[in-house]
């Protein structure tokens, strides 16, 4: 069971790193900027991305423990609600009828539609985790080979995410709305 | 710029987490409260329905 909590955790958080990802795919394959909302999608989906890294992190002591499974569910149910929050704030702007949405829709849905979408599924897996608990047993582990190099990943993706949004703000403390240029270069 | 500011306090609680330092749930929980201010405050658009 330990080694479950570990495989989901890592598959927890590479899914999380791979919607940034492709959220920067598509910033720069379709010229998108991301709006202010879509900015605080992208923290939010970052803090629940923290959540199964307290698990990985925590089990390089050779152990799962119930308290850090409790921990990490905690901090993903609320990063979750966070980011949800401030996605359906964006679908609700756009939910009036022949409203076009912000940018262009992937899949048939908007990111912030997906988006919303994610935080929701993120929130039911943090909840799995914590009802998992009644399973968990006590036993060492050998370190998980994949906690160095998902952490790395949701480094160098956080790290591009702070380089794109200062280009995009440049001097200024907020986006603008309807961002079209990246203001540093201008 | 005040995003890459919640970024960058992200990247320090993923920090202290790595390092296991005992403030770093601590750190989590001030830089969701942040967040969370700060998109309460930023809806100045009141959400409005016409039919």
């Amino acid at each position: 069971m330990p080694r479950l909590y570990l495989l989901a955790a890592t598959v927890n958080a590479w899914v999380l790193i791979l919607v940034l990802a492709l959220a920067f795919v598509v910033q720069f394959a379709s010229g998108e900027l991301p709006c202010p909302l879509c900015v605080m999608q992208r923290i939010g989906l970052m803090l629940c991305a923290l959540a199964p890294l307290y698990v990985l992190i925590s089990q390089r002591d050779g152990e799962v423990t119930v308290r850090d499974v409790a921990v990490a569910g905690g901090i993903g149910v609320v990063a979750g609600l966070v980011g949800a929050a401030a996605s359906a704030r964006q679908v609700m702007l756009h939910i009036l009828p022949n409203d076009p949405g912000f940018g262009h829709p992937v899949f048939g849905l908007h990111l912030y539609t997906w988006c919303l979408i994610a935080f929701l599924a993120q929130i039911a897996a943090s909840g799995l985790m914590l009802v998992g608990l009644v399973w968990l047993t006590k036993s060492r582990l050998r370190p998980w080979p994949l906690t160095g190099m998902t952490a790395a990943a949701l480094t160098v993706v956080v790290a591009a995410n702070i380089v794109s949004v200062v280009a995009e703000a440049g001097f200024n403390w907020l986006l603008p709305e309807n961002p079209i240029h990246y203001l540093l270069f201008k | 710029m005040v995003y890459a500011l919640f970024m960058l306090a992200i990247l320090i609680v993923l920090g202290a987490m790595w390092r296991r330092h005992r403030a770093a749930v601590p750190l989590l929980l001030v830089t969701l409260v942040l967040v969370v201010a700060f998109l309460v405050s930023d809806m100045t658009t009141p959400l409005t329905l016409s039919f």
